[in-house]
C-alpha cells in the first residue's frame, strides 16, 4: 500500500476522534494529531486501536509514543505493512 | 470495558483495580487524569515529550477518596453551578503521585466528582497546596457552531487571575507559541509582558479547567 492511501485512510480514521472534521480538510502529513485536530491523548490511543484494526498490525508503546503528526502515523503503518 | 485500551495506558495493577472497582469507568479515568497530568508537568520542567502511560504507575487511594469536605481544595472553584448540587457531596479531593521510571516521582492532586475527574500535578507535595484551579463548564453550542473551548478556559483562568492579582483582565493574555511543530505550554502575558506564572489549561467534552500556581 502506497503513502497516498495510508494518509487517506488515516484522515478516514481521524474523522471518528477530531472535534471539528473540517480541518482536515486541509490536513497535510505534517498536521500534529493533538495540536493541529484537537484530538485529545486519550482519545490517540483510540486512533492506534484503530490503526492495528485497520491495517491488522500491532502498534507497540515506544512506536505510539513517536506519534505526533499524522505522517509519523503512515510511516509505522507503512513500515509494518512492508 | 475495553481491554486493549486498558492494556494500552494502564499498569496491570491498576487494571486489576479498574476491573474490580464498583465504579470501573471513574477508576480508569482517575488513573488517566493522573498520568495525563504528570506528562504535562514533566514536559514543562523537563522538556520531555516521551509519554509511555502503561509504564507510569499510580499511587492514590482511590478506595479511601471519599472525604465529603474535600479538604485542601476549600480554595478553588469546584463548584460549578451546572451540576446538581446534590453530588457535591459525593466529592473528594486526595494526593498521590506518578512514579516514572528514571525519573523523580510527579506528585498530583485528585479531585473526584460524579459527574468528573481533575487532576492537578507538580514536581513536589508542597507545591501542590500553592495550586489554585477551576473546574467550569462549556456553554451549550449550537449546531454547526465551532469548538471554542480553549478560548473559553482561557477566558475562566483569565478572570480567575485578575481577580487573584487585582489586575484589569484587558491586561491580561494567554499565549501558547509553536516551537517547530510543537505547541508549548501556554505563558500570561500582563500589559504584554510574559511574567513567570505557572498556568495550566485543559478542556474535555463540556468541561474546562485551568490551573495557576500562586506562589509563581
Amino acid at each position: 500500500m502506497d503513502e497516498k492511501n495510508i494518509f487517506d485512510g488515516m484522515i478516514n480514521i481521524l474523522k471518528t476522534y477530531t472535534k471539528d472534521p473540517s480541518l482536515l480538510e486541509k490536513a497535510t502529513m505534517d498536521t500534529h494529531i493533538l495540536n493541529d485536530l484537537k484530538v485529545n491523548s486519550a482519545r490517540l490511543v483510540d486512533v492506534v486501536i484503530k490503526c492495528e484494526d485497520v491495517y491488522s498490525i500491532s502498534i507497540d508503546d515506544d512506536e505510539a509514543d513517536k506519534i505526533r503528526t499524522i505522517g509519523d502515523a503512515v510511516r509505522i503503518v507503512k513500515q509494518k505493512l512492508g | 470495558m475495553d481491554s486493549r485500551f486498558l492494556k494500552k495506558i494502564l499498569t496491570d495493577h491498576e487494571i486489576e483495580i479498574v476491573n474490580s472497582s464498583g465504579s470501573s469507568d471513574a477508576a480508569l479515568w482517575s488513573f488517566w487524569a493522573c498520568k495525563e497530568a504528570a506528562y504535562k508537568v514533566i514536559k514543562k520542567y523537563h522538556h520531555e515529550n516521551s509519554f509511555v502511560p502503561r509504564r507510569w504507575s499510580v499511587d492514590i487511594s482511590l478506595q479511601s477518596a471519599k472525604h465529603p469536605a474535600f479538604s485542601g481544595a476549600e480554595n478553588n472553584d469546584c463548584l460549578i453551578n451546572n451540576i446538581h448540587q446534590d453530588t457535591q457531596t459525593q466529592a473528594s479531593y486526595i494526593k498521590g503521585r506518578v512514579n516514572i521510571p528514571g525519573r523523580e516521582a510527579v506528585y498530583v492532586g485528585l479531585f473526584s466528582h460524579p459527574a468528573y475527574v481533575h487532576c492537578v500535578g507538580a514536581d513536589s507535595l508542597s507545591t501542590l497546596d500553592y495550586l489554585r484551579w477551576g473546574i467550569d463548564v462549556f456553554p451549550h453550542k449550537e449546531d454547526g457552531q465551532k469548538d471554542n473551548s480553549s478560548s473559553f478556559a482561557r477566558q475562566c483562568l483569565v478572570r480567575s487571575l485578575s481577580g487573584f492579582l487585582h489586575i484589569d483582565s484587558k491586561d491580561i493574555k494567554i499565549r501558547r507559541i509553536k516551537t517547530g511543530a510543537e505547541l508549548q505550554p501556554p505563558g500570561v502575558y500582563i500589559c504584554g509582558k510574559r511574567s513567570a506564572i505557572d498556568i495550566s489549561l485543559s478542556h474535555d467534552g463540556r468541561f474546562i479547567a485551568y490551573a495557576f500556581n500562586e506562589t509563581s
